[in-house]
């Protein structure tokens, strides 16, 4: 493997930094054209899983296999330009980026579990705690990590069947990060592939179920405070949500002709973008909805799972345009929206592109015009 | 193997029982008569089968993929208890490949093809199965073009767990999670030692 960059490339796109705004467009799109950009550079030369954009900072993290330990997921948290990944290797990595100095970003060194010591400001979170042996090192990966809400928590979930919540315990001070697990989910029956934070905490299984988690306060707490009360230094108190009923309110129209590996929805535009196997991007949008369907924009990560407690109507949607052989003959692992900073972006900041990234190791940008 | 063999008494095809392209013609086949007999050496123009691997990048262009020349590639695979290959052991037949759409009605150079690999376990709890069907979407990875798509499944009511198995050599994250598994990747580098 020919990739310059150490453990876990990030590729960075840095350009002028602006602050990020939050209008939506309102009027109802029929179309959406996607047109290539230049792809990042430089090309990572092998399968890239994922690129997580930073919530406002004009920076990209791309998740690739590593010489030893493949890169799962990566997730940023925003209050210090975090960087937290998941890892086949058992251990999620939390990276810091160091501000100011001589370039804008710079990645700090990274500590895994097999890894060497490295300096610098990170933090390891093994799989059960300071209880998996060697010999179990290897079965258990953690996929994905996601940042909790108001960035206090993580929550991270593995093959082992579990969903770890971690609390950052650290001071303030910020050469002194300290994470603690508050609560383990481990009612999964299958490998956890994927959480998503948002009002509540969503975990997808290998064992074809998505889960819901909630406080364990009876709903006394309310949208962003969930987690917050949640937790309240006691640990073990997510429980899954059982009073609640969610409905399929609607199925996208079917594009693929092969697994999908990825789906996004815009909290700015309300529109969701798929890709998978099949090297396809589709773009849809809610046909006809309501102004508050769209901009029904709760404070939700990537993923849209949010219609909590609402009784939501049947809704339909419709495709608005599609891309095939999007990595040419490659497969596509991840897509994103992602704001744009670059020189041809009309609304610097504020306008949105699709980002994939591919198992030819290509981060590509897309630009979408709705019509 | 120090322990237990999963099935003892497996049934072995000889090396003339196989399928192989006798249809096409093709002058320079090397079949029974080679030296080692416990191994199918099926020299074809495919050039992925075949034994240098300086032909490894070349181009397929030129003549469309069909599916003896799938089952060439991974009819060679070693079993892993057996002193014998997939397609000996009847793991791998023939009939159980299919390519579709046909590699000829391809519109352009990087539109999909799915290539279907139905396995037959040789016996119905074999706890190998996963390993076997890792080892063959490995080799089909490795040798076909990016645009094919590799299924890997066991046929129906072959395996007590057919339906995990099948589920578990779907899943792209564990495919390579189990190839960076130092232990998994010795035993599927040495199922396809007799590949190359």
């Amino acid at each position: 493997m020919t990739t310059p960059a150490p453990p876990a490339p990030a590729g960075a796109e840095a350009d002028t930094q602006q602050p990020p705004a939050a209008t939506a467009t309102a009027t109802a799109p029929t179309k959406a054209t996607l047109t290539p950009l230049p792809p990042f550079q430089p090309d990572l030369y092998q399968r890239a899983w994922s690129s997580i954009p930073h919530p406002s900072l004009p920076l990209l993290a791309t998740a690739t296999p590593t010489p030893r330990g493949g890169g799962g997921g990566g997730a940023n948290k925003g209050r210090r330009l975090g960087l937290v990944t998941g890892s086949f290797d058992a251990t999620a990595g939390m990276w810091s980026y160091e501000e100011g100095g001589g370039d804008k970003t710079k990645m700090m060194g990274w500590r895994g579990r097999c890894g060497s010591g490295g300096a610098g400001q990170q933090q390891e979170i093994q799989n059960k705690g300071g209880e998996g042996e060697e010999e179990e090192e290897k079965e258990w990966e953690f996929n994905l990590v996601l940042e909790g809400h108001e960035n206090e928590y993580l929550a991270t979930c593995s093959r082992d069947k579990s969903v770890w919540i971690w609390e950052d315990v650290s001071t303030g001070d910020d050469d002194d990060d300290e994470w603690e697990t508050v609560a383990v989910l481990s009612e999964h029956d299958g490998d956890v592939k994927a959480v998503a934070c948002a009002d509540v905490l969503a975990s997808a299984s290998y064992d074809n179920t998505v889960r819901i988690w909630r406080e364990d306060a009876d709903g006394s707490g309310s949208g962003g405070n969930a987690f917050k009360s949640a937790f309240g230094g006691v640990p073990n108190t997510m429980r899954r949500s059982l009073r609640e009923e969610w409905d399929c309110t609607a199925v996208l129209p079917k594009v693929h002709t092969r697994d999908i590996y990825s789906a996004t929805w815009s909290a700015e535009t309300g529109l969701v973008a798929s890709t998978g196997s099949d090297g396809v991007i589709a773009v849809y949008a809610e046909d006809d909805g309501t102004p508050e369907d769209v901009a029904m924009s709760s404070p939700s990560a990537e993923g849209g799972i949010t219609e909590n407690g609402r009784p939501a109507p049947k809704s339909n949607w419709k495709v608005l345009g599609t891309v095939s052989n999007a990595h040419g003959p490659y497969e596509v692992n991840h897509v994103t929206w992602c704001k744009r900073f670059d020189a041809g972006a009309e609304r610097k900041g504020k306008e949105e592109m699709l980002v994939t990234t591919g198992d030819d190791g290509v981060v590509r940008p897309w630009q979408v015009r709705i019509a | 193997m120090e322990r237990d063999l999963d099935n003892a008494n497996p049934t072995i095809l000889s090396v003339s029982q196989l399928p192989s392209r006798r249809r096409k013609g093709l002058a320079t086949r090397r079949g029974p008569d080679s030296k080692c007999d416990s191994i199918v050496y099926p020299k074809q123009h495919w050039p992925y089968g075949s034994g240098s691997s300086s032909d490894e990048d070349g181009d397929c262009e030129e003549e469309p993929v069909d599916e003896q020349d799938i089952y060439d590639l991974i009819s060679t695979i070693s079993d892993p208890e057996h002193p014998h290959t997939l397609g000996q052991l009847s793991v791998v037949r023939l009939p159980d490949i299919h390519i579709s759409p046909s590699p000829t009605e391809l519109p352009t150079p990087d539109s999909l093809l799915t290539v279907l690999v139905e396995l037959t376990p040789t016996i119905n709890h074999c706890s190998l199965a996963t390993v076997i069907g890792l080892a063959v979407r490995c080799r089909l990875e490795q040798t076909l073009p990016p645009n094919y798509r590799v299924d890997v499944r066991m046929k129906d009511g072959t395996h007590a767990q057919d339906d995990q198995v099948t589920k578990q050599l779907g899943d792209k994250e564990r495919v390579a999670a189990a190839l960076e598994n130092d232990t998994l990747q010795r035993m599927v580098d040495k199922m396809l030692e007799t590949c190359a």
